[in-house]
């Protein structure tokens, strides 16, 4: 296929602001580098200051906006606000940064959603069991090396058919999946599963271990628990499962990210599609996940603070990495993969980080949600709700972050805005979508940010001396 | 300078934010109207249920402006989309509530969207009346949640018992929505019932509601099991394709269904195959109670001669039922209507005498309904 | 034995359909590297539209219907046309503006018009979410079986949709292969800037690409309603994305790639869902999995080539 301009990625807007236009290699030299120590004390707490104020914010905040005169319903919008800012974050660092269209996203919130339902409904009783909730994820991690032991095994083993002779692998990979299938669907009748049924046994053995796992921790986990207070039991469980359900969803996001990595621009975005719908319609599938009535019964924590203290967290997090060197690196593979390589990026790890990045955050955004309503079904993670997010990340410009946020807030209102012409209302959604990609392709604010890029990074860049060194 | 850009964007945003959060005043109006919100899907794919909930809804309340409104003030409904989407209804409650302070809510259809808007209700004292939800989570979710239609155990109940006993049917097949909280709960309550009462489920077979349209593959499978009868405990939108590719494949046992088939497009998409099928419903058409028939002449009226189907009349009783306890409550309280809609008894509904149980679920006749010749013909009162 | 036969010749038919979707997808990828993502919802108007005009015109009332195959081929080729016509407004007013930006933007259209589609059809003064019945009775005789050979039933609707499609690829592949425009279109999708080089006019080459697929989705619709005869706004989707799959899995760009891939998927599709225990829970999946194996395999597709990347 001929090389078009429209095969090439957003052009990087010119650096912006006369300030930073001429950011030259070297920086200048500090200014107010006054008292003649560069204090790395000081530096730190200029840069990372923003931090601990805007949580410290977080708790006059949380009283407005619970409070009683604020309103249930704008509350509402408010959390919406939230959760859509930290998937609209961190899909702007898989499709703006790193430059993958993946369409997705949804599929890593249902992971996250799921993880953190069903163990907070099953093991943390009433949240004051963080060491059980936490062995449900170690054992969770114990299938999954497991699993992944044996793919590894079936990858090598095809790698090497490969050799013999170019179609192998893929005849192989029919075979095998009819071998599954037919295994699974004779086993499936029966009471007894037969010994032949190898790929049978296999998921069950694998049922039993995790349950094994549990019940050899159970006993040790729950005395570890009752040692914690009740006070401090609750937020630490609460971390345990967000930070369990994030590692979950980074983990499915790395293995969505490892194949996907062949594929370029609009496979890739279809392959994305595929596999999020695949994750959507095994759990549809699956009974302790509830099927397709969805799990019932979730108990509540997600609170405004603990929302948005997670949405500073994300941004905070995506920020550093989008602009730092690693960034840069993920940019330059954006860019142009094929020179990023020449000048010894390694482009497979680049491309991964930002996938299991952002995985991670969408699974930590899919369980504060899980966790504040009462009930989640299948059908809220289809692929509307990735679509929602893409439109997001690029109607606030894709690479922007601050566009991310900007055009997550905007299009989480404006559906609300629109209610009293409700019947229009998708209606003039899909419109607006159409328009602002004819009048403004490049998003609210393009490749730009709403702040200098140098905020919220951890440090300043050191200074070079500039002046001359005597050689004597 | 450079953050006038800045400045200039977060400004738009927080004015755009401020139009949306409105500050969340009373507007005076609950003292000359009385305001019920419906929260239903209007837009997304369970809108036709929504849409059929919301005309119903409409209907009753011309009818009861039309006579003076409640407690001498007219009533005003105000639909909210929550565009088929569980978390959007509970948005939409939210709303209802906070906004536009309603004094009761009607919704929702589905009962996983009902499940989601209960605990907002519940928390408001704001009671909300579900037309059509039949899954029993959704009256435990409070006191203040209750439903004009029966639950999935009745229903599934008593179609196993009416296959059984009247139709000798011992050998049973199911094929359900695997999608459908609807569907799975009146199968899992049809196959008990079938346990227990002595007969055998020969096949469970699956499909997926709104997406599937070709059944051959399932039906193939229940043929091979020979069932007496087939239960297929899924909506309209299905039952007239399963009825066709059923016949088409050979099987001539009849089919049974829910309230779910309950509509003209039964008829119109599965033809003759239909033919000598039964299904459980609210209302029978024949039926020469004059509230059924006056509703379905005034339903035809009203939408260009359009037949009601199900949701339509469960939305209908709905209103009306929740209009007749603000009158008897003789208040807009919360608390107090609550309290007289869990006392309601034997309100003349369109469907039939509606009776309020301590479970604050609907004791109403379910009708059983053969299929004949592409009208609906009354069978039996369960 | 016979039940994989019947099987067969169902996915044989339920195949053709996504072929003819799949060509679609497929023609406008090769010239202009764009998932049409409006492609399904064009399948939805040619049935939705061919019921509109059949009632409009008195054919379809509440009461009867008109039986008539000529009627019926009226309406039918009415919806086909303005179909046609629907495709090549969208290109020309939503895609054409934004051919040398990059292809996200294009992408994010196509995903704005599709949702257009969708809803504009769910509103209420346009048809309204809920489903209504095809006029199939308006083809007297159809619903009869063509053949029982054995135990096998062979339907005349599966006969007809078998028919027609081979018919229209027969035209399909006259036009492409023996007409000048059927060779300006495969030097565009062969290469767009060499071809616009040439003296090909390359704006009426795309429009034309977009007619051709739009009117091949239209029909695809409207045997898809006969053969299951329930309308609604939102039909297009899944069969959309199946067929979308169906291209890429026999190599996107190719058109006889894509009619294999829809064959084969109808089929697979089929067997699946007949051979394993609550396969039909899985229908939807299956498709997806055939995408991310051949994705994973041969990215090309079955039919595809693997283009070298010059550095």
């Amino acid at each position: 296929m001929s090389q078009r301009r429209s095969d090439q990625l957003p052009a990087p807007a010119p650096p912006g602001g006369p300030a930073a236009a001429a950011e030259p290699l070297t920086a200048p030299p500090e200014h107010h580098d006054a008292g003649g120590g560069r204090s790395p004390v000081l530096s730190f707490v200029k840069s990372n200051a923003a931090i601990p104020v805007l949580i410290l914010l977080l708790l006059p905040l949380a009283n407005l906006v619970e409070g009683r005169s604020f309103g249930a319903y704008n509350a509402r919008i408010v959390t919406l606000i939230g959760y859509n800012i930290i998937l609209a974050v961190s899909l702007q660092l898989i499709n703006g940064v790193s430059g993958q269209f993946s369409l997705g996203h949804a599929g890593f919130m249902a992971v996250g959603a799921y993880l953190a339902a069903y163990p907070a409904k099953t093991y943390a009783r009433g949240f004051v069991d963080p060491a059980t909730t936490l062995l449900f994820y170690v054992a969770l991690a114990v299938v999954v090396v497991i699993v992944g032991a044996v793919l590894y095994g079936v990858l090598r083993a095809a790698a090497l058919l490969r050799t013999f002779h170019r179609s192998l692998p893929g005849i192989a990979l029919i075979v095998l999946i009819v071998w599954i299938a037919a295994d699974v669907s004779k086993a499936a009748d029966l009471e007894v599963i037969p010994t032949w049924c190898v790929w049978s046994r296999g998921f069950a053995g694998l049922e039993s271990l995790f349950a094994g796992v549990i019940e050899r921790g159970g006993a040790a986990a729950a005395s570890v628990s009752s040692h914690l207070s009740a006070a401090a039991a609750k937020p630490v469980c609460f971390i345990v499962l967000l930070l369990g359900a994030g590692a979950c969803a980074a983990a499915t996001g790395f293995v969505v990210g490892l194949p996907a990595l062949r594929l370029r621009g609009d496979y890739l975005a279809i392959a994305t599609l595929g596999m999020a719908e695949i994750i959507r319609i095994l759990i549809q599938n699956s009974r302790p996940l509830g099927g397709a009535l969805g799990l019932t019964g979730i108990p509540k924590y997600t609170t405004f603070p603990w929302l948005y203290g997670a949405v500073i967290v994300t941004v905070v997090c995506v920020w550093r990495v989008a602009y730092s060197a690693r960034g840069r690196a993920i940019m330059a593979v954006r860019e142009d993969e094929i020179a990023a390589s020449a000048v010894g990026i390694n482009t497979t790890r680049q491309k991964v980080t930002a996938f299991v990045l952002g995985a991670f955050f969408a699974g930590v955004a899919g369980a504060l949600f899980a966790l504040n309503e009462y009930s989640i079904t299948p059908t809220r993670f289809t692929l509307d709700r990735s679509i929602e997010v893409v439109v997001m990340v690029t109607l606030g410009g894709l690479g922007s972050i601050s566009g991310a946020i900007l055009a997550a807030v905007v299009l989480t209102i404006l559906p609300e805005v629109l209610r009293p012409i409700a019947e229009y209302r998708m209606i003039i959604y899909s419109l607006l979508l159409i328009v602002m990609m004819l009048a403004r392709p490049q998003g609210l604010l393009g490749t730009r940010e709403l702040w200098p890029r140098r905020f919220g990074l951890a440090f300043k860049r050191k200074p070079q001396v500039t002046k001359q060194e005597s050689f004597a | 300078m450079r953050y006038t850009r800045a400045l200039i964007v977060c400004l738009a945003a927080a004015l755009l934010t401020v139009s949306g959060c409105k500050r969340e005043d009373d507007g005076g109006a609950s003292s000359k109207e009385i305001r019920i919100g419906h929260f239903a899907s209007m837009t997304g794919d369970t809108a036709t249920f929504g849409v059929s909930a919301d005309e119903g809804v409409r209907l009753a309340l011309d009818e009861i402006n039309g006579k003076g409104g409640v407690l001498g003030k007219p009533v005003k409904v105000i639909t909210e989309d929550d565009r088929s989407q569980a978390d959007e209804a509970k948005t939409a409650a939210s709303k209802l509530i906070n906004r536009d302070h309603v004094v009761a809510l009607l919704g929702e259809i589905s009962s996983s969207k009902s499940i989601a808007a209960a605990p907002v209700a519940q928390e408001a004292h704001v009671p909300m009346v579900s037309p059509g939800s039949t899954n029993p989570k959704v009256t435990e979710m409070g006191d203040y949640i209750f439903r004009v239609c029966f639950i999935d155990p009745f229903q599934g109940t008593a179609m196993a018992n009416f296959a059984m006993n009247n139709l000798h049917a011992k050998r049973l097949a199911v094929l359900y929505p695997v999608n459908s909280d609807y569907g799975v709960g009146l199968r899992d309550f049809f196959e008990e019932a079938v346990k227990k009462a002595g007969g055998q489920i020969v096949a469970d077979v699956s499909y997926t509601e709104k997406s599937d349209v070709d059944f051959k593959s399932q039906l193939t499978k229940i043929k091979n099991a020979n069932p007496d009868a087939i239960y297929v405990s899924g909506y309209y939108t299905e039952a007239g394709l399963i009825a066709r590719q059923a016949r088409e494949l050979g099987l001539t046992c009849p089919l049974l269904g829910g309230d779910g088939w309950d509509s003209d497009q039964t008829v119109k998409i599965g033809g003759k195959a239909v033919d000598g099928c039964y299904f459980t419903n609210h209302y029978s058409p024949d039926e020469q109670r004059p509230e059924v028939q006056q509703f379905v002449s005034a339903y035809k009226a009203k939408y260009g001669g359009k037949v009601p189907d199900a949701m339509a009349i469960l939305g209908y009783d709905a209103l009306k039922v929740l209009c007749d306890a603000i009158g008897r409550a003789g208040s807009t309280d919360g608390s107090k209507i609550r309290d007289k809609l869990a006392e309601t008894k034997d309100y003349p509904g369109a469907c039939g005498p509606i009776t309020i149980d301590q479970n604050r679920n609907a004791k109403k006749n379910i009708v059983i309904l053969k299929i004949e010749n592409g009208q609906f013909k009354y069978v039996a009162t369960v | 034995m016979q039940e994989f036969i019947q099987q067969l010749i169902n996915g044989l038919s339920l195949g053709a359909i996504y072929a003819l979707i799949a060509v679609g997808y497929t023609m406008v990828y090769g010239v202009l590297q764009l998932i049409n993502f409006a492609h399904g919802d064009v399948f939805m108007v040619g049935a939705v539209l061919t019921l509109v005009i059949a009632r409009r015109f008195g054919f379809v009332t509440d009461e009867q219907v008109t039986r008539s195959w000529l009627a019926f081929g009226a309406c039918a080729v009415l919806s086909v046309v303005a179909c046609g016509l629907l495709g090549y407004v969208i290109e020309r007013f939503a895609y054409r503006p934004l051919r040398n930006r990059p292809r996200i933007n294009s992408l994010i259209t196509a995903i704005g018009i599709s949702l257009l589609l969708e809803f504009g059809g769910q509103h209420p003064r346009a048809f309204g979410p809920t489903p209504r019945p095809f006029p199939v009775d308006m083809l007297p005789g159809v619903k009869q079986d063509l053949a029982r050979i054995g135990g096998v039933v062979v339907t005349r609707i599966d006969a007809m949709i078998i028919a027609v499609t081979l018919l229209l690829m027969l035209a399909l592949s006259y036009i492409v292969l023996r007409t000048r425009t059927g060779l300006a279109l495969r030097a565009v999708s062969h290469s767009f800037d060499t071809a616009a080089l040439m003296g090909v006019n390359i704006n009426r080459i795309i429009s034309f690409t977009f007619v051709l697929g739009s009117t091949l989705a239209a029909a695809a619709g409207i045997l898809y309603a006969v053969k299951y005869p329930k309308v609604e706004p939102l039909m297009g989707l899944l069969p959309g994305i199946k067929a979308f799959v169906a291209a890429v899995f026999g190599g996107i760009g190719n058109i006889t790639g894509a009619v294999l891939g829809g064959l084969i998927l109808g089929l697979v599709e089929v067997l699946a869902v007949g051979y394993l225990p609550n396969g039909s829970q899985y229908r939807d999946g299956i498709a997806f999995v055939i995408l991310i194996a051949i994705l994973l395999v041969k990215p090309s597709g079955l039919l595809g080539k693997n283009v070298a990347e010059k550095v």
